[in-house]
């Protein structure tokens, strides 16, 4: 324990900004960037950062000025980080059922160590589609509704969605297919 | 039973490369109640091993946090002597209080004033006996009779927000410079400072009728502001965001669309310091901003980066007495 950290504790306890600030300045950026590593996802790890200087500065009273306050400080993030995890794993799970999908048996991806890249791609391509293609695929692949459902909100024939669903996996399977050509995400295969 | 994960996944994990299983293996070790402190331990050392050298700046989070915690961050932080003369005012207002209640049938009615004044730099709250509620500026001053007999009737200079309380028999009256504001029930702001030209009423909620110079009348509708010019007896009337313009209350400087010279009356006064001008000529360029907790440097630069002006911070040095003045600055064209 620093003097200079105790010292600001106290002047935090007291309601001083300026010591609040110097906090912030201190211990931020290695809490926004391991939520960032962690998390793989900026508004979360800006979140946790948010919610934990909050929280630190609604209870200031209760700092204690003998501890370490990077490891109070962690307390309170771990909750908000494993909250944000919890959230955040139900859309990898919709995603990696894309995947498996999409990619044939052989390429099963739960073993691969690039589902991270996998996942980007996948974004990213379909980020790319044509905008109503995106837009019933999301609703059907990522939300998980029905044709039916999408076919009356869009107000086009269930026919026609289904129609829409078709292209786009075919898209993605061809974008996917591009990166396997190029070596980039089937090293894998030969390192098992 | 505790879940145990591989030495290598977490860091592995942090740099994007891992697989499903391993993210399904990580989401069960953070959530196994058994293994909490391991958990903790593990990624708060990892989080002190984090590499920051390419994490840019996070200023714009620390905006967003101040803004978040607003109620709770001390609207200013005042020099002692400042809430010294808050703590006296108050303890006035209790008196005047405590008068109402006690003698309040045996004195006839306007025999005596309390009167509240606010330092430059500072801001108050108030409550009149009739539970009309409102802030006062820094630098003005408001009088009012300490018993509420029959009207109620106020004296103001400099700026004030009132919440006045609704009394349908008894109108609420505010003597302004130049200009006297009549109410039933409402909420308005006004600013009278003698230093100004003009006299501006803006209205939040009710009506109010204004009377100026020669019997000029004039009822107000909320979302109006009326510019007096004192000297002329002109009015001019404009739909404004009520809202900004009380805004001083909750610690904001808001600058609206007004010429130079009138924004620096308001900066002198908000910081309570001196602002020179050097030269005039740029005074009439018009200026929109608002500022939250800024200290006066940084107003100033940002006001120099709109407007064509230079400024200079005059050093301050005791006097002879070893008393500080005001903080000076100069304002020269560029």
């Amino acid at each position: 324990m620093i003097p200079v950290e105790q010292r600001l504790l106290t002047d935090l306890r007291e309601g001083d900004q300026k010591a609040f600030e110097e906090l912030f300045a201190r211990y931020s950026r290695q809490l926004f960037q391991f939520s960032l590593n962690f998390l793989k996802s900026k508004e979360a790890a800006e979140d946790i950062v948010q919610e934990t200087f909050v929280r630190i500065w609604d209870n200031r009273m209760q700092v204690r000025t003998d501890g370490s306050f990077q490891a109070y400080l962690f307390t309170i993030a771990l909750n908000a980080i494993r909250k944000h995890f919890n959230r955040l794993s139900k859309s990898k799970e919709i995603r990696f059922n894309v995947l498996t999908d999409l990619l044939d048996e052989t390429a099963a991806p739960d073993e691969r160590n690039d589902f991270q890249f996998v996942m980007d791609k996948l974004d990213e391509f379909i980020a790319a589609m044509p905008e109503t293609r995106r837009a019933v695929f999301v609703k059907k692949k990522l939300e998980g509704k029905s044709l039916r459902e999408i076919a009356d909100e869009m107000n086009f024939t269930t026919k026609s969605a289904e129609y829409h669903i078709t292209q786009a996996m075919k898209f993605l399977k061809a974008e996917f297919e591009k990166l396997q050509i190029k070596g980039i995400i089937f090293y894998y295969l030969f390192i098992r | 039973m505790k879940k145990d994960i591989g030495k290598d996944m977490l860091p592995r994990f942090l740099k994007g490369n891992y697989s499903f299983n391993d993210h399904v293996r990580i989401r069960d070790w953070l959530n196994d109640p058994h293994g909490q402190q391991a958990v903790h331990d593990e990624l708060f050392h990892l989080m002190k091993e984090t590499d920051t050298s390419e994490t840019g700046s996070l200023d714009y989070l620390f905006q967003r946090i101040k803004r978040q915690i607003n109620k709770s961050w001390p609207a200013r932080r005042l020099p002692l002597f400042y809430w010294k003369a808050a703590v006296m005012v108050l303890a006035v207002l209790l008196a005047s209080t405590v008068f109402y209640f006690t003698a309040s049938r045996d004195l006839p009615a306007g025999q005596s004033w309390v009167s509240l004044s606010v330092p430059e730099g500072g801001r108050l709250e108030f409550i009149l006996p009739d539970s009309t509620r409102g802030w006062l500026n820094g630098g003005a001053s408001l009088r009012y009779p300490a018993i509420f007999a029959h009207s109620r009737e106020v004296e103001l200079e400099g700026e004030a927000f009132f919440h006045v309380s609704r009394h349908l028999q008894r109108n609420f009256i505010v003597h302004a410079a130049g200009l006297n504001v009549k109410v039933t029930g409402t909420m308005f702001n006004i600013s009278a400072y003698e230093s100004d030209k003009l006299t501006e009423v803006v209205l939040n909620e009710g009506e109010v009728e204004l009377t100026g110079k020669e019997g000029l009348t004039r009822k107000m509708v909320p979302g109006e502001k009326v510019s007096y010019e004192r000297l002329s007896g002109n009015m001019e009337v404009s739909k404004v965001d009520a809202s900004q313009y009380n805004a001083w209350k909750d610690g904001y400087l808001v600058i609206d669309n007004v010429p130079l010279a009138a924004a620096l009356k308001k900066i002198e006064r908000w910081y309570h310091a001196d602002i020179e001008i050097a030269d005039e000529s740029v005074m009439e360029y018009r200026l929109r901003g608002t500022f939250h907790e800024e200290p006066l440097e940084e107003v100033l630069r940002l006001v120099a980066m709109i407007a064509p002006i230079r400024y200079e911070l005059v050093k301050r040095e005791p006097d002879q007495q070893g008393k500080v003045n005001k903080r000076k600055v100069i304002i020269m064209k560029r």
